[in-house]
């Protein structure tokens, strides 16, 4: 039998009268329960739909369209469009079109590209203070993440997007303030009103965005006892807070040494009681960091991470792995009390310096004592283990170390002032 | 309008507008064709019927929930299909039983069948469709009774265009065996 004659034989069959075809009634019967059925599901219909919507339009691209046009061409061609017409539109609008938009949704690139649209059209002073705002909305972006229902590893993916935006901005505004703040190479056009202007606005948004990210911190702190420390490459949500809040702490600072750079240039540009007031608030807002993280030193000493209290026996342990971040606290609350002096003097460059120093010791504490916690953990797990072999021992402590130990760049950068 | 045609203008108006009445359109379009596939997979109408109700409901699942639709056609094949599978694994058995009725109309017993010329090479066919195993029945099945071409067989069966003319190529030449044994016995 040939193929054409097989493959007509097959066809026939369903030509057959009456051979595979539904019942008429039933046909019908079905289609009444199934509308029935279906009406059921709908939501209340809405008051009155606009006469065009975009999302028709998208719609239409979808059905009509093959799904590699779709993906290829009109997927970036309509993110452009969006773009274009949000820039040149209101503000409000594009407030409302993407605002809440979070990593990983649908508007999120329109918002990303929004924002690099208006920064780029900015002027240098503009464009600091806008990224000093981006850099605020990631700080609420973080927030909202880590107060979503979402998996740990979608929470990590979302957060480390959004803290990398968050570094990538406040890092651009420390380089414009950087330029601001060196007359020499001041970028033309920023007068010293501007540049100081430009640094109230940074030093009052980086102290709303470290206040975002403290809250985002306690919020975590949940979670802290369950997630495990990443291996290898990848920071935990921890790790990664804790490090946008560490820029975000250097840029406030670079925020108050161009106002007193600028004052020192020119005492009418900024009168020297509101620079005293500006640095007063820095070092009171170090001065509650350092007793953070002298207060968290001191409960690992005395407890587990769980809260149950330790023997002596755990808690000499435990004080000898935390010598090091102790120190290097009481180093930063000496450095603070020399710049608390300095300032009293009306010594701003002094205060500055001893700020900076302290800033950087701080953070160097607090990394000392989280690579404390994680070296105390397996030990903890040791003499309360059933299964005290060698062989585990080394191997859990030798594997969790090495991340714990490595330095973050605000670790390096400290390291150096203290040299 | 081509069907084809037809079928994406509901589609868009369904995803815009979600009226019942054009789903209703869509199920005049489909129905047939999804319960013939089912038909001749199960061993009752009751059955295929049944089924058939419920491959609609599960669509309208879909379309509720603004799910990427490329192809309603397609989609209704796939839940057809998946939702056979249930039904043998509920019935504990693999065995393909073709519908007593539809087996009587080709047969003797059946008034339609006595008007056709084809009867004993119909009911070859048939023998040898419930001889093949089900991968070949199926792929044979959508290419010549529910014509589909090799794109929509692939995307309701997950394979690639190439993959399904190569299973239709054999499914044919097996087919072709089977009844060549049996002619000869």
């Amino acid at each position: 039998m040939f193929n054409r004659e097989l493959k007509n034989q097959i066809k026939s069959l369903h030509t057959l009268q009456g051979v595979g075809l539904p019942r008429a009634e039933w046909l019908k019967g079905n289609r009444e329960i199934l509308l029935m059925q279906i009406k059921n599901t709908l939501a209340p219909a809405k008051a009155e739909a606009p006469s065009f919507q975009f999302v028709q339009v998208w719609n239409f691209m979808n059905v009509f369209m093959p799904r590699q046009a779709v993906s290829y061409i009109m997927k970036p061609a309509a993110v452009m469009i969006l773009v274009i017409s949000l820039v040149t539109g209101s503000w409000v609008t594009t407030v409302s079109a993407s605002y809440d938009s979070l990593p990983g949704d649908a508007m999120y690139s329109v918002k990303l590209a929004t924002e690099n649209v208006q920064t780029s059209l900015a002027s240098k002073p503009q464009e600091t203070k806008l990224r000093a705002e981006f850099a605020g909305r990631r700080a609420e972006e973080v927030k909202k993440i880590v107060k979503s229902n979402l998996s740990k590893k979608d929470k990590k993916i979302k957060v480390e997007e959004a803290v990398t935006h968050l570094k990538k901005d406040l890092e651009q505004v420390k380089g414009n303030l950087d330029a601001m703040k060196n007359s020499a190479s001041q970028p033309s056009g920023v007068s010293a009103n501007q540049a100081v202007e430009v640094a109230k606005v940074v030093e009052q948004k980086t102290t709303e965005i470290q206040k975002s990210l403290e809250q985002t911190k306690e919020d975590l702190k949940v979670d802290v006892k369950t997630e495990p420390t990443p291996l290898t490459g990848t920071l935990s949500v921890q790790e990664q807070v804790k490090q946008a809040t560490a820029t975000t702490v250097e840029t406030g600072v670079k925020a108050v040494e161009v106002m007193v750079e600028k004052h020192q240039a020119d005492g009418a540009t900024m009168p020297a009681q509101e620079v005293k007031d500006a640095v007063d608030s820095k070092l009171k807002a170090l001065e509650v960091k350092v007793n953070q993280v002298e207060t968290q030193i001191n409960t690992i000493v005395t407890s587990t991470p769980a809260g149950v209290p330790t023997t002596r026996k755990e808690q000499q342990d435990a004080a000898t792995l935390m010598a090091p971040a102790k120190q290097s606290a009481g180093v930063a609350k000496e450095a603070l009390n020399q710049a608390k002096d300095e300032l009293a003097k009306d010594n701003f460059n002094g205060a500055m310096d001893k700020l900076r120093e302290g800033t950087a010791l701080t953070q160097v504490a607090e990394v000392k004592a989280d690579a404390a916690v994680i070296l105390k953990a397996p030990m903890q797990e040791i003499t309360t283990s059933t299964l005290p072999t060698v062989e585990i021992k080394n191997a859990t402590s030798s594997v969790i170390i090495a991340p714990a130990v490595k330095p973050t760049s605000s670790a390096t950068s400290s390291i150096e002032i203290k040299k | 309008m081509s069907d084809h045609l037809k079928e994406k203008w509901l589609l868009y108006q369904l995803k815009t507008k979600h009226e019942p009445e054009i789903y209703g359109q869509l199920y005049d379009l489909y129905a047939p064709k999804i319960y013939r596939f089912i038909y001749f997979k199960v061993s009752s109408s009751m059955d295929a019927e049944d089924l058939t109700a419920e491959v609609f409901l599960k669509a309208w699942e879909y379309v509720n929930k603004n799910k990427e639709i490329e192809k309603f056609g397609g989609l209704l094949y796939k839940i057809a299909r998946n939702l056979v599978i249930d039904f043998y694994r509920k019935k504990s058995t693999h065995e393909i039983n073709l519908d007593e009725t539809f087996l009587q109309k080709i047969s003797d017993a059946g008034a339609t069948v006595e008007k056709m010329a084809v009867k004993s090479d119909s009911q070859n066919i048939m023998k040898g469709l419930r001889l093949l195993k089900e991968e070949y029945r199926e792929v044979l099945t959508l290419r010549y009774i529910d014509e589909l071409d090799a794109g929509e067989i692939a995307s309701i069966l997950n394979k690639s265009s190439i993959n399904v003319r190569v299973l239709i190529h054999r499914a044919l030449k097996t087919l072709r065996k089977i009844i060549d044994q049996n002619q000869n016995v």
